[in-house]
């Protein structure tokens, strides 16, 4: 059976590289995947969801485990991105850019049972989805990741992003339709 | 009753993510970033990781340790004793080695002693006349003897009964 959250943050606060290592495995995905939807840049993403790991190993023992570890966990991810948006670091990408012949290749579910029709037809849905998360704010891109592809609660999201409950819900309604928008365009029904 | 609009945006959204891969970082992301964490600087009173393979590492060393020592006390006893044993053997063996060595050569002189005297004794000329009287007597005793037991007018027992 597989150790809990809980139980992995003792190991790793006795010094079992082991415990972290597991829990580096268990959220380096939702981690990176949060910093890549905000700054939109894989090797960008990657340093910062490797520092983000090493802040919240550095600040450990501070962990409440009363609290849902992965929330904890997400919001130092949250701090990291947004310190980089405020530096004003992020790169720009064009739709065109993201769409086009030269777009970077997408990583897709399941290559081993899906015939290459279906492989490049949700390359096709995953590189439109891409282009319009990257169309939004950046707020809103990181809320977009945490309801969607953290599927995470309303509550969770204003906990990990420290906004009132009401701001998550009033940026959620706003993103979606921006992004219900962008995929229309792109043939989305 | 039919959805709200936004309900249904939100649940097809649901839908549209799940079909797309979520963006993962590089294949060895996890090795390097225990790595940066395992050189990163800590706050006072914690503990750096350790390599999976260094507590079990310590472990063995002092148990093997502990049982060297435990070896070496529970043998020094026994190790003695057969030192001692080895040591005893050694000087019996020796000191008989050396009994025998002299009671060989004290039979030796014996003979010598013996042989000397006769020698001595034969080399004066009442001893050669002794030799020589004994070695007469000793020959005309034996040709008696000769002619008593094999006389051609005596029969043998088993031809007069045949």
């Amino acid at each position: 059976m597989a150790a809990t959250d809980v139980e992995l943050v003792r190991g790793a606060l006795n010094g079992s590289e082991h415990a972290y290592r597991d829990i580096v495995l268990r959220y380096q995905r939702p981690v990176f995947g949060l910093i890549a939807r905000v700054v939109r840049n894989s090797g960008r993403a990657e340093e910062l969801a490797q520092d983000t790991f090493v802040k919240a190993f550095r600040a450990l023992h501070t962990y409440d485990m009363t609290r849902k570890f992965s929330a904890w966990l997400l919001t130092i991810a949250h701090h990291v991105a947004i310190d980089e948006v405020r530096k004003g670091a992020l790169p720009t990408v064009s739709l065109d850019d993201l769409t086009g012949p030269d777009a970077p290749p997408i990583e897709i579910v399941d290559r081993k049972s899906a015939t290459p029709a279906m492989l490049a037809e949700r390359a096709e849905l995953a590189a439109a989805l891409k282009a319009a998360i990257g169309n939004l704010r950046p707020e809103y891109r990181e809320i977009v990741n945490l309801r969607y592809e953290q599927e995470l609660e309303y509550d969770e999201i204003a906990d990990i992003t420290g906004l009132p409950l009401g701001t998550v819900k009033s940026s959620l309604f706003r993103a979606r339709k921006e992004l219900a928008v962008e995929m229309e365009a792109m043939g989305w029904k | 009753m039919k959805r709200p609009p936004e309900d249904d945006l939100d649940a097809r959204l649901n839908e549209l993510f799940r079909s797309v891969e979520q963006p993962e970082p590089s294949p060895g992301f996890a090795l390097r970033t225990i790595n940066a964490v395992r050189v990163a600087p800590l706050p006072p009173g914690r503990q750096p990781l350790r390599h999976p393979w260094v507590a079990p590492l310590g472990w063995a060393a002092l148990i093997g340790a502990a049982a060297a020592v435990a070896a070496l006390i529970v043998s020094q006893p026994l190790a003695a004793k057969a030192f001692a044993s080895a040591l005893g053997f050694t000087l019996r063996a020796t000191a008989q080695l050396v009994d025998f060595i002299h009671a060989g050569l004290a039979v030796s002189e014996l003979f010598t002693t013996v042989g000397n005297a006769v020698a001595r004794a034969a080399a004066t000329r009442e001893g050669a006349m002794a030799l020589i009287m004994t070695a007469t007597v000793a020959g005309t005793s034996l040709l008696a003897l000769q002619r008593l037991l094999f006389s051609e007018k005596e029969v043998p027992q088993w031809q007069e009964l045949s």
